[in-house]
């Protein structure tokens, strides 16, 4: 009996080491790519073979992480173990991971040469590089076309002409909106976008002075037209949209129950994958009468940043997976599979969905506003402004507090 | 039996030093490495050791200051000039004999020790700051804020009763222009003792004047609980209901009827499923059934409602569990003792209160226990059905931590307050222990 559990020892030790000493021997290099876009999830295995099929020593093993990403990498970080492509947002993401060192710096890459102007401000810090910008997305209203012929609507480019639009829905019981009240981001962004809007040109001092200490949330722009905007919308949405989370929405307005939504254009693939007949366009919030002042509220959205701490090869392998992004093949496979903007010049996006050639014309025109809130430190926003405006729309906390907390916040955060 | 010695120390060997020693890495240490966090303002993503110093820090703040010649090669092998000439960053991959290998422990714990022999180290000491703060942090402790009820873009209400018009309004208002406005467009109606709005149109000016009036100055009172007063609220009612309940389903349960066992399944079913996929059941019912049987549309939105919605879902879910625990607790009771009372005459009442509850009191500790450690330290069931929301109205201790750590990057702040409530926790739990056991009788 002994005997024969020392032979099935020694078996298994054997079979182990020469596991181990067969993966040392072949010269393959894999590298992690981390990402948090879960509507991409077919399409990123699709690229990563293509990748390989080209580099065959490398292999790229995907870690998707769609909700609470940040949580998921913060605590991979503090165990000292970072993925070697990391899927970032832009701005504030990339910059708290480059401050602490994590971040690799890829200023020098060709590739960056290919990405468009202004779309690296969302990922340099000090100066350097430590990101590649992937796609653009822009936060505004989604409406459906149909509905708006149907009562012979034009799509707004004022505040007036908005608050035409949600009596005249109304009168034809049509919900203006479809909105989600229960979970607070999507409040968050919907106030940094009408405070960036409203603020305009003031947007970038404000938030250097902010930054050093002074100055106030409500410096830019006048409280009362900011908040009473947040009024305007709740009054606009579904009675029961306090009840309402993403998914309710996406269903409220694919079933055409609602003429519009204020979101994210990512959520324009969950309405036409509910309801394929589904006719939209997008186009900016106004949030005051005067046509010049309605800019979209767009931005770089993600981008892939390589961990510093990735052993040479790793990072050799990522760099080459950071280049091979910018070609053709996989630009057609980044526009359209994933059917996300892609930020590399020239890019062809003629196949694209309405919506999102109003995105590009709007960026083509330059009438768009960078995503202050990705600027914002980060409990400023995630807690803050998310919970402030919630708090504000149920009537918890009055303007004055709001902007009191979010200061409150922003001194804490720069200390 | 007895045990000799030498059995002694081989059962220790063999069951109690392993478990001994799981015991230290897997709570003693984390407990103290939780402490020392607590003392620092780490944001959680920076590493022990930099992993990059600007070109003048590391010349200017390093290599001047430090004394040994030795430590000063020592961090140059480590740190090296990037490509952009501006930072130092640290080598974490070393080349050694044509290959690349890792920074090993002892290498990086004397970079740390000669790093911060000259001042640097990215997690900063601060005393009881974060155990302070806490205090001051206006979300964590009870308080009376204000509710406003009217929106803007709402219709203008009808009619105010005497006393909402009066406390909730006029009160608010200090200019007299205002006041005598908002007078001249509520006229007091005797017969029904309330307020009307005047029913002939207001012009455009008016109306927007009378709107911006009534959205800042139409409040009323009410009681923020706070962090820890919802954690109390959730405790006390969770703790009371889901024993109740669970009581009288046991000894409904007890009795010899058809069925039985179905029905205890049934009502331990809810805790086999994760707490997760309960919350995605209840947020359909909370939608799409409560507001048919109660008329009230809005549930988990509702910052007044969304506590009791939370409160009943983890109610219904946990009693199941206690139930279990009566139920074999009752089954314990000797049978002859109720038999003797019975043929004494002894009423239902009586054999309950005199008999089953006393005899229960075991359960009740071990019940208690568990229902207070659990409703004090609940996540899962909130976080999934509400997510501590809306605002903070259902954010209770633990996921305030977690906003804290996760959210707003504040690990150093996030690790004291859960050193708080491990506290809470151990003298509230400890307390019970301690009463109860007093009360337990011996057959």
């Amino acid at each position: 009996m002994k005997k024969f559990l020392l032979t099935g020892v020694v078996m298994v030790l054997l079979l182990v080491m020469l596991g181990g000493f067969s993966l040392f021997a072949a010269e393959q290099v894999e590298i992690e790519l981390f990402y948090y876009k879960q509507e991409i999830v077919d399409q990123m295995e699709e690229m990563a073979q293509l990748f390989s099929s080209q580099y065959p020593d490398i292999t790229v093993k995907l870690t998707l992480i769609p909700n609470d990403s940040m949580v998921v990498l913060r605590t991979r970080m503090a165990g000292g173990d970072a993925p070697d492509i990391i899927q970032l947002q832009a701005y504030s993401a990339v910059f708290e991971f480059a401050e602490a060192g994590w971040l690799e710096d890829i200023t020098d890459q060709p590739v960056l040469a290919q990405v468009m102007e202004g779309a690296t401000n969302s990922v340099r810090y000090n100066g350097r590089i430590y990101a590649l910008p992937m796609d653009l997305a822009g936060i505004g209203i989604i409406y459906n076309k149909d509905i708006f012929k149907q009562y012979n609507l034009t799509p707004p480019t004022t505040f007036r002409e908005l608050r035409y639009v949600c009596s005249e829905l109304k009168k034809n019981q049509v919900t203006p909106f479809a909105a989600l009240f229960r979970a607070n981001w999507s409040l968050g962004h919907f106030i940094s976008m009408a405070h960036t809007t409203l603020a305009g040109d003031k947007l970038m001092p404000w938030l250097e002075r902010m930054n050093q200490g002074q100055g106030s949330f409500a410096d830019p722009v006048d409280p009362k037209e900011l908040f009473r905007l947040i009024d305007f919308y709740k009054a606009n949405a579904s009675a029961n949209a306090a009840e309402m989370d993403w998914n309710e929405q996406q269903a409220e307005f694919a079933a055409g129950q609602a003429a519009m939504m204020i979101q994210g254009l990512w959520s324009y693939g969950a309405a036409i994958g509910t309801n394929p007949a589904l006719n939209c366009g997008f186009i900016p919030f106004p949030v005051n009468d005067n046509p010049a002042d309605t800019k979209l509220f767009a931005d770089v959205d993600s981008t892939f940043a390589i961990a510093s701490t990735s052993s040479p090869a790793k990072k050799k392998a990522a760099k080459l997976f950071l280049e091979w992004l910018s070609t053709p093949e996989a630009i057609r496979m980044w526009v359209e599979e994933c059917k996300l903007v892609p930020t590399f010049q020239g890019a062809d996006v003629s196949k694209m969905d309405a919506p999102f050639q109003d995105l590009v014309s709007y960026m083509n025109q330059g009438k768009t506003n960078p995503w202050a809130f990705a600027m914002y430190p980060v409990a400023v926003f995630e807690d803050a402004c998310k919970n402030g405006a919630q708090e504000y729309l149920f009537g918890l906390k009055s303007a004055e507090d709001v902007i009191n907390y979010i200061d409150q916040t922003w001194q804490r955060e720069i200390k | 039996m007895i045990i000799s010695k030498k059995n002694r120390v081989f059962y220790f060997i063999i069951f109690l030093l392993p478990a001994l020693l799981l015991y230290c890495t897997f709570f003693v240490f984390p407990l103290l490495q939780g402490i020392r966090f607590s003392f620092t303002d780490w944001n959680g993503i920076v590493p022990e050791i930099p992993f990059s110093l600007s070109k003048e820090q590391f010349e200017n703040d390093v290599i001047k200051q430090l004394q040994a010649q030795e430590e000063v090669e020592f961090l140059r092998n480590y740190y090296q000039l990037d490509h952009s000439g501006q930072y130092y960053r640290l080598q974490n991959w070393i080349e050694e004999n044509g290959t690349n290998r890792k920074l090993n422990d002892r290498e990086r714990k004397k970079i740390k020790r000669v790093l911060k022999s000259v001042g640097i180290s990215p997690i900063n000491y601060i005393g009881l700051a974060n155990f302070r703060e806490m205090f001051a942090d206006q979300r964590f402790i009870p308080r009376f804020e204000r509710k406003y009820l009217f929106n803007e873009f709402d219709p203008l209400p009808l009619t105010l009763t005497v006393e909402e018009f009066r406390n909730n309004l006029l009160n608010h208002i200090e200019n007299q222009d205002d006041q005598a406005f908002l007078l001249s467009n509520y006229i007091y109606n005797e017969s029904k003792a309330a307020y009307q709005l005047i029913e002939q149109e207001l012009s455009f000016a008016e109306d927007e004047r009378l709107r911006l009036l009534l959205s800042e100055n139409l409040y009323a009172q009410r009681l923020e609980l706070g962090v820890i007063g919802f954690t109390l609220f959730f405790t006390v009612f969770n703790v009371f209901f889901s024993n109740i309940l669970a009581l009288l389903l046991a000894l409904v349960l007890d009795q010899k009827m058809r069925m039985r066992n179905i029905l205890r399944s049934m009502f331990f079913l809810p805790n086999v499923i994760s707490l997760v996929i309960v919350a995605y059941i209840w947020s359909f019912m909370f939608r799409l059934i409560f507001p048919r049987i109660t008329g009230i549309s809005i549930w988990l939105g509702s910052p007044e409602l969304a506590k009791y919605a939370v409160l009943l879902v983890t109610i219904w879910q946990g009693c199941g569990y206690l139930m279990i625990i009566y139920l074999a607790g009752l089954q314990t009771i000797p049978p002859e003792l109720i038999e003797a009372a019975e043929v004494d005459g002894a009423s239902w009442l009586q054999k309950l209160f005199r008999i089953k509850l006393p005899l229960l009191v075991p359960s009740f500790t071990i019940c208690l226990f568990y229902s207070l450690a659990h409703s004090l330290k609940h996540f899962d069931g909130i976080f999934a059905l509400t997510g501590g929301g809306p605002g903070y109205a259902t954010t209770n201790i633990v996921i305030d931590i977690y906003k804290n750590a996760f959210l707003q990057n504040r690990y150093g702040y996030a690790t004291a307050k859960a050193i708080l409530l491990c506290l809470i926790i151990i003298i509230i739990t400890g307390t019970q222990l301690y009463l109860m056991k007093k009360k337990e009788v011996e057959l």
